[in-house]
């Protein structure tokens, strides 16, 4: 295993450990320190029109950063910007792990990243209408605001949405309410995405909304004038 | 039914293993995920029928509470839920045992089983001022509660007497007594930003947090841009 993922699961961060040549690709300002040896290059991967689609689509960032260690092994560490954690996923070629918009930070070079129409029904439920696909082979890390509680599904399991990070494309999902029309409405919870088949999902332990809405109260007040 | 954690301590999961048919009772909003067999029902805290439930409305709407909570039952088959609170900071569960009520300040209610009865009481004036919400919750019956602090959780066995400023309390079991009073002087009061103390005498566990989410929210809110209202 060539990475580390330190500090998990309140401040994680990647230790990538790259052989000579060797790279990995990461969202614009992730980089945290590296190896003199170890060269950046900025690019839109896949094209400009193809990044610009997955930077307006899936939230991910236009350009993206390439490392590789020159003359020698080097290293480099990555974080995202908000507290919380990170997981790796292994992706078998051809297969995918779906994303959800600003939880993506890095791929080994060989992962392609697409965005995929998640449907209105992703709209509606602040989940976003579109999540971002990253197809194998190679590995994606994934990081989110708060710890990553990994569950895999066997049968049917429902997730809040604001908390969904990641799930592997075994799975399938819809967006569905839990308990009576009282419960929409008074029981804070809202609406859940309702997965089904077999696979790996992870679920975010707090929402950042969570956090925004609380100190949206401590906000100064504009005066008016 | 059993409460387990996970991830901590910043942003602890809880997860609550439940028997089949076995309940479990949650804040309203605190359900991150859930087994799909799992069925969720929305209550109003302020007694049953539609009397209890238009009285919650109302408490909710003009005192900004939450008086629903959701009771989760696990139908015909062991079942699986997780519970997270809105802002970062790690979980404790306390077992009740009847004879000893537990008190909780409002915001470090998660969840607790259905032998356990939750009862939200009014705290006094001086706990409006003491920048803490002015409920309390009386816990009391047998079984697992679980509470969430701001910050890390500390537990103390008061023996004697204990001074706590009142922002970073949790919890305390109800053999200890307290007094909501000043620092110091009059000057303190205003100047040393301490503003006010819990003073608890008598012997009990106290569970705090090692952060104050007022201070926290003073902190951080002030350097965001102003909001229109």
């Amino acid at each position: 295993m060539p990475y580390e993922i330190k500090s998990s699961p309140d401040f994680a961060i990647i230790d990538y450990q790259l052989a000579d040549g060797e790279s990995v690709v990461a969202e614009a300002g992730a980089m945290v320190c590296m190896s003199p040896g170890v060269q950046m290059k900025t690019e839109a991967r896949g094209g400009l029109l193809a990044a610009a689609k997955r930077k307006l689509l899936g939230g991910e960032s236009i350009f993206q950063n390439t490392f590789t260690a020159t003359g020698g092994p080097g290293r480099v560490m990555l974080a995202p910007g908000a507290p919380g954690d990170i997981i790796a996923f292994p992706l078998e070629p051809g297969r995918s792990l779906f994303v959800q918009s600003s939880a993506y930070l890095a791929a080994t070079p060989d992962v392609t990243l697409d965005t995929k129409w998640g449907g209105a029904k992703g709209f509606f439920s602040g989940m976003g209408m579109f999540l971002l696909k990253a197809t194998g082979p190679g590995t994606v890390f994934v990081c989110s605001y708060g710890g990553i509680f990994q569950k895999q599904c066997v049968g049917e399991y429902l997730v809040d949405t604001d908390h969904i990070v990641a799930f592997a494309d075994s799975v399938q999902y819809g967006i569905t309410k839990v308990g009576g029309i009282k419960s929409l409405f008074f029981g804070g919870e809202g609406l859940v995405a309702r997965f089904s088949g077999q696979g790996m999902i992870y679920v975010q332990t707090r929402g950042p909304g969570g956090l925004a809405s609380f100190l949206h109260a401590y906000r100064p007040v504009k005066s008016s004038n | 039914m059993q409460f387990r954690k996970e991830l901590g301590p910043a942003y602890t999961l809880c997860i609550c293993h439940l028997d089949p048919n076995e309940q479990v009772m949650a804040e309203s909003g605190a359900m991150v995920t859930q087994d799909a067999h799992v069925q969720m029902q929305t209550s109003a805290t302020q007694g049953k029928g539609v009397g209890g439930f238009l009285k919650a409305i109302g408490r909710s709407m003009f005192l900004g509470e939450s008086f629903f909570r959701n009771t989760f039952t696990a139908v015909n088959a062991p079942g699986e839920v997780s519970f997270a609170p809105a802002l970062p900071g790690d979980i404790v569960t306390y077992e009740l045992v009847p004879g000893k009520d537990l008190i909780i300040q409002q915001t470090s209610y998660l969840a607790s089983t259905t032998s356990v009865e939750i009862q939200t009481k009014w705290g006094g004036f001086k706990s409006m001022f003491s920048g803490e919400g002015a409920f309390w919750i009386r816990a009391y019956g047998q079984g697992p509660v679980a509470l969430t602090a701001f910050g890390g959780i500390k537990e103390v066995d008061v023996d004697g007497a204990f001074v706590i400023d009142t922002g970073h309390i949790v919890a305390f079991e109800s053999t200890l007594s307290y007094q909501v009073k000043r620092v110091g002087s009059w000057f303190s009061t205003f100047f040393s930003a301490e503003g006010l103390v819990c003073r608890f005498s008598g012997k009990g566990k106290l569970f705090m947090q090692t952060r104050n989410p007022l201070e926290f929210g003073r902190n951080v809110g002030s350097k965001l841009p102003p909001r229109s209202n």
